[in-house]
């Protein structure tokens, strides 16, 4: 499963990158690591807006990139 | 300054004393790690890899604590002493966080205090362990060392190099500190951000706040400012001019040096000077929206809409900053990741008006037209549609390469500190006070002498300034310009829009009828009162403009004289030609920095091929609004 299979407001623990993708390295030192929760707080046009609960930090992503980072 | 990554692009720096150490304090672009993506964040990582630098303090957002730790982490094996700032102390108290300082001293082995940026708090503690460090640098067992030998005590094997095991490594080390030395898991959620976040990020009514805010944004700075301007310009043109022209006399001052300070330093750079209010409180509005957190909601806003012309939400930043000055925000590409998206966004910027081009837009739409502020308006628009089709354009033939992923941080909302919103327009209008004493200045003498040159001449009609003006007037004249005084104004546009004001002001006051002989001087006392009383008309005005709903005019450059400035602006123009004059100046170039940057940012190759393909747009442009209008 991954980002783009949630639903809003729905929690889920973030799992990496299932293709190497280079936006990937500057997701993780922005926040999103493996075994962080997140939760989606907003699906909006292209574009989805993650909160990462255990930094209380809020990142948009587009839904190609949400398309290939796994959770669970 | 934000003390997220992305707002600051270039390294700033200062020199101070201290205790008599010599201090090189140089502020570094945000970045989250020293993996750089970005130009920016290179800059930032690459000195920091340098051997330039002695001491490094790290700024530490303590609502972000984790994350932020996981830079020092990064940081702290590059060998050189670190000084923490746990800066944002006062929110992160508001929010419940605490952190036990000498815990997190103890673990990673460096100095650290809390600091409030925007109040200054701590910042002596902090520089107090900054000399700590610098009386260290070079002896046995200097901070570094004994920084080493702290983190063993605590058992804390810092891992090297950006792999991702390294990195995974790194934040298991984070999530140590910070269980360890804070309580940052039972901080509280902004609910502020999430309340305003339902509204300004809604598809329709985000937008419509959007376009009002903006809307204000141009209402307040024109209505507000408009009765200062023309306070301002009187002071300058019944005040200065006439005081100084009648102690010149006084005194027995020569006439062409009397001329000389009226014409081209009171009446070129004096001119400049009126708009400062206009620049001052615009830049008031573009910082607001930039350090309260509204920017980044822009962007995500506008993003669906530039998808649809090959680009992202991301390049939205450097276009707003565009508003405020085309230099920043071509330096703001820095922070795209794409090379393409970079040269793309370099070439729509120069199109969009700043407020150097709007003091030239105000001046003349006040003059021919009875709707200025539509005027203004529509050359805003113009700006912006040629600069989206040149986007679209482009994406589609010449820069074809592949768009980068879109991510973005969404800060929380804050009020912004009137003390960094006031540091920040006031650097900006400095900026353009400096301008004006230094570029327009020196401008305003040349065509100043240009114009009485050479020796002997009946009048400017036969100076140098004028031959060249008639030499290049053949080319404008298809769109409307056939008068030599306005295309010689043109010449000096190039090193920067306001240029064009001051220049005019010259050129048109020296090919001016001459003051009346044996005119009766002036009572100073009388003026000055009116200058008094006309200031403080001008706050009551200010305020009476803005309570308005639309637009309410100023008038600049009205001196009251039958045959003043305005008066012969107005006979050597037309409606038609005025407007097609300001088209070029919006879509030619914008000014010389704006070129330096672009060859700094882009390469010369995009910035000459910017420069001929900017000039055939605006004039094609500008023949047809004015052949289109004159045929209606």
């Amino acid at each position: 499963m991954t980002i783009l299979d949630l639903d809003h407001d729905s929690e889920a623990v973030f799992k990496g990158a299932r293709d190497y993708h280079h936006t990937y390295g500057k997701l993780r030192s922005m926040g999103l690591q493996k075994g962080t929760r997140i939760r989606v707080k907003r699906i909006q046009g292209r574009n989805i807006i993650l909160n990462i609960l255990d930094l209380g930090v809020e990142l948009v992503i587009d839904k190609d990139l949400a398309g290939v980072m796994e959770v669970s | 300054m934000g003390n997220w990554a992305g707002v600051t692009v270039e390294k700033s720096e200062v020199y101070i004393t201290l205790d008599g150490h010599n201090l090189h304090i140089i502020d570094l672009p945000g970045l989250y790690d020293l993996k750089a993506t970005t130009d920016a964040e290179k800059v930032a990582a690459n000195f920091l890899r340098s051997e330039e630098l002695d001491i490094i303090v790290d700024v530490i957002d303590l609502s972000n604590f984790k994350r932020n730790i996981m830079l020092t982490l990064e940081l702290l094996p590059l060998g050189k002493p670190v000084v923490l700032a746990l800066n944002m102390a006062d929110e992160s108290r508001k929010s419940g966080i605490s952190v036990d300082v000498p815990e997190v001293e103890g673990m990673l082995g460096v100095r650290a205090a809390f600091t409030v940026g925007k109040t200054g708090e701590g910042v002596d503690t902090l520089l107090k362990y900054v000399l700590e460090c610098c009386n260290k640098i070079g002896k046995p067992g200097g901070a570094g060392e004994g920084g080493d030998a702290r983190r063993k005590a605590a058992r804390l094997t810092l891992p090297r190099g950006d792999s991702e095991e390294a990195g995974e490594e790194r934040w298991k080390l984070a999530d140590r500190v910070e269980k360890e030395a804070t309580n940052f898991s039972k901080r509280k959620p902004s609910s502020l951000t999430h309340r305003l976040d339902n509204v300004l990020l809604h598809p329709f009514i985000g937008i419509a706040i959007y376009v009002l805010l903006f809307y204000l944004m141009f209402k307040v700075s024109f209505d507000f400012s408009g009765p200062y301007m023309d306070w301002i310009d009187g002071f300058m043109n019944n005040f200065l001019s006439a005081g100084f022209t009648a102690l010149g006399t006084n005194i027995g001052l020569p006439a062409i040096l009397i001329r000389f300070v009226n014409e081209a330093i009171i009446g070129g750079v004096g001119f400049v000077v009126t708009f400062i209010p206009l620049v001052a409180i615009l830049y008031f509005f573009i910082t607001f929206f930039e350090m309260s957190g509204y920017l980044p909601r822009i962007v995500f806003l506008m993003d669906r809409f530039m998808h649809r012309l090959g680009l992202h939400g991301n390049m939205m930043t450097p276009l707003l900053l565009s508003f405020g000055c085309n230099v920043p925000a071509i330096m703001a590409t820095k922070n795209l990741e794409n090379r393409t998206d970079k040269i793309l966004v370099g070439m729509m910027i120069p199109f969009m008006s700043c407020p150097a081009r709007l003091v030239v837009f105000a001046f003349f739409s006040f003059i021919f037209f009875d709707h200025p502020a539509v005027v203004i308006i529509s050359l805003y628009l113009v700006g912006i549609v040629v600069a989206l089709l040149t986007a679209l354009v482009l994406r589609r033939s010449y820069l074809k390469g592949k768009k980068a992923s879109f991510v973005l941080e969404m800060p929380p909302y804050r009020l912004p500190s009137y003390r960094t919103v006031v540091i920040i327009v006031w650097a900006h209008t400095k900026r353009f006070l400096w301008r004006a004493g230094t570029v327009i200045f020196i401008v305003s003498m040349i065509v100043w002498g240009l114009l009485n040159l050479p020796p002997g001449i009946k009048g400017p009609d036969e100076s140098i300034a004028a031959s060249i003006g008639k030499a290049i007037t053949p080319v404008f004249k298809p769109i409307g310009l056939d008068d030599w005084r306005a295309t010689t104004s043109l010449i000096p546009a190039f090193l920067a829009r306001e240029v064009v004001l001051s220049s005019m002001a010259v050129i048109y006051k020296t090919s001016g009828p001459e003051p009346a002989p044996g005119a009766a001087s002036p009572d100073l006392l009388v003026l000055a009162k009116e200058q008094g009383i006309g200031l403080l008309t001008s706050v009551k005005d200010s305020v009476l403009a803005v309570a308005t709903l639309g637009f309410s005019s100023f008038d600049v450059g009205d001196t009251g004289e039958e045959d003043g400035l305005r008066n012969s602006i107005k006979r050597s123009f037309t409606p038609a030609s005025a407007y097609s004059f300001m088209i070029l100046l919006l879509l030619y170039n914008s000014c010389v920095a704006t070129v330096a940057i672009m060859i700094k940012e882009l390469g010369r190759k995009y910035s000459l091929i910017f420069l001929g393909g900017s000039f055939v747009i605006a004039w094609v442009l500008a023949f047809v609004v004015f052949n289109v209008w004159i045929a209606l």
